[in-house]
């Protein structure tokens, strides 16, 4: 390790003790060296680069094209925060709900209990009652 | 808007499950099946709340007076059959009316308290407003 290039890659198995005494002035120095003995840059690379010149398209549509990209990605809250954020609503409409469910179901079965016993009181009577029998 | 849906989703799944529960809880099963089968017996013990007790002396009652009734029915048929006065056929239709009336007090007295004065208001009413229409339908005797 310390005599001639360096290792890009030191081996695991070995690894430096003291990072920088040992792995990083070690690079450090090989970088340096390399770069000071690179190539000239190429100088058409900075005139192309003055002379590109972009001239896109005009779209009307950009603008609201953007927002709608923004408005899908935008989740829209969960119904559990939904409901915390609107707890009154919710909660009165739940309320009214049950009340509803609840007098219409009670109700609805004793109209029905009622009809039935009322049909039957009727029937009851009459059974016991002579006078419904008739000659055919 | 779906927040808004969803919240009328789990309303109205609620008020259907408070329906559901409220329509439960005072439903009367007996009583289905006493319309169903037209059976005036299960349907007096079932309104009434009759135990054991008073249903059995109740229906004994109903039996007993099972055989004043055929007699009344008897008498008025023959009347008829013979054509007989009207003041006739009225007079017996008294008699059963009136042994309609003592026997529906016999078994009022036979039943809880307060239960016995509302079968009063059931029966009586319908005894008095009797049309001449109709005929018996219903598993009691006679």
């Amino acid at each position: 390790m310390r005599s001639g290039q360096p290792a890009l890659h030191a081996p695991a198995e070995n690894p430096p003790k003291y990072f920088s005494r040992d792995f990083g002035a070690e690079r450090l120095y090989w970088v340096t060296i390399h770069l000071m003995n690179a190539p000239e840059p190429d100088d058409s690379l900075p005139r192309t680069l003055a002379d590109w010149r972009v001239t896109p398209r005009r779209d009307p549509q950009f603008r609201s094209a953007v927002w709608a990209r923004i408005a899908a990605t935008r989740r829209a809250p969960a119904w559990t925060s939904y409901a915390r954020a609107h707890s009154a609503l919710v909660a009165g409409a739940l309320a009214v709900a049950v009340v509803l469910g609840a007098l219409g179901g009670r109700e609805r079965a004793r109209a029905r209990v009622e009809a039935e016993s009322d049909r039957l009181a009727s029937s009851y009577v009459r059974a016991m009652d002579a006078r419904t029998m008739r000659l055919p | 808007m779906k927040n808004f849906l969803i919240t009328l989703g789990v309303a109205l799944a609620a008020c259907a499950a408070a329906f559901g529960a409220f329509y439960a809880m005072n439903d009367v099963p007996a009583m289905h099946r006493a319309a169903r089968e037209n059976d005036a017996m299960t349907w007096l013990r079932t309104e009434f709340h009759l135990d054991e007790a008073q249903f059995a002396a109740i229906k004994q009652l109903h039996d007993d007076y099972g055989v004043v009734c055929a007699g009344h029915c008897a008498a008025i048929m023959a009347a008829q059959k013979r054509a007989a006065p009207a003041a006739e056929i009225a007079a017996l239709e008294k008699t059963c009316v009136d042994a309609m009336t003592a026997h529906f007090r016999r078994v009022a007295a036979l039943m809880p308290a307060g239960e016995g004065e509302r079968y009063l208001a059931m029966v009586l009413p319908r005894v008095e407003s009797y049309d001449h229409n109709g005929a018996p339908n219903v598993r009691v005797q006679p």
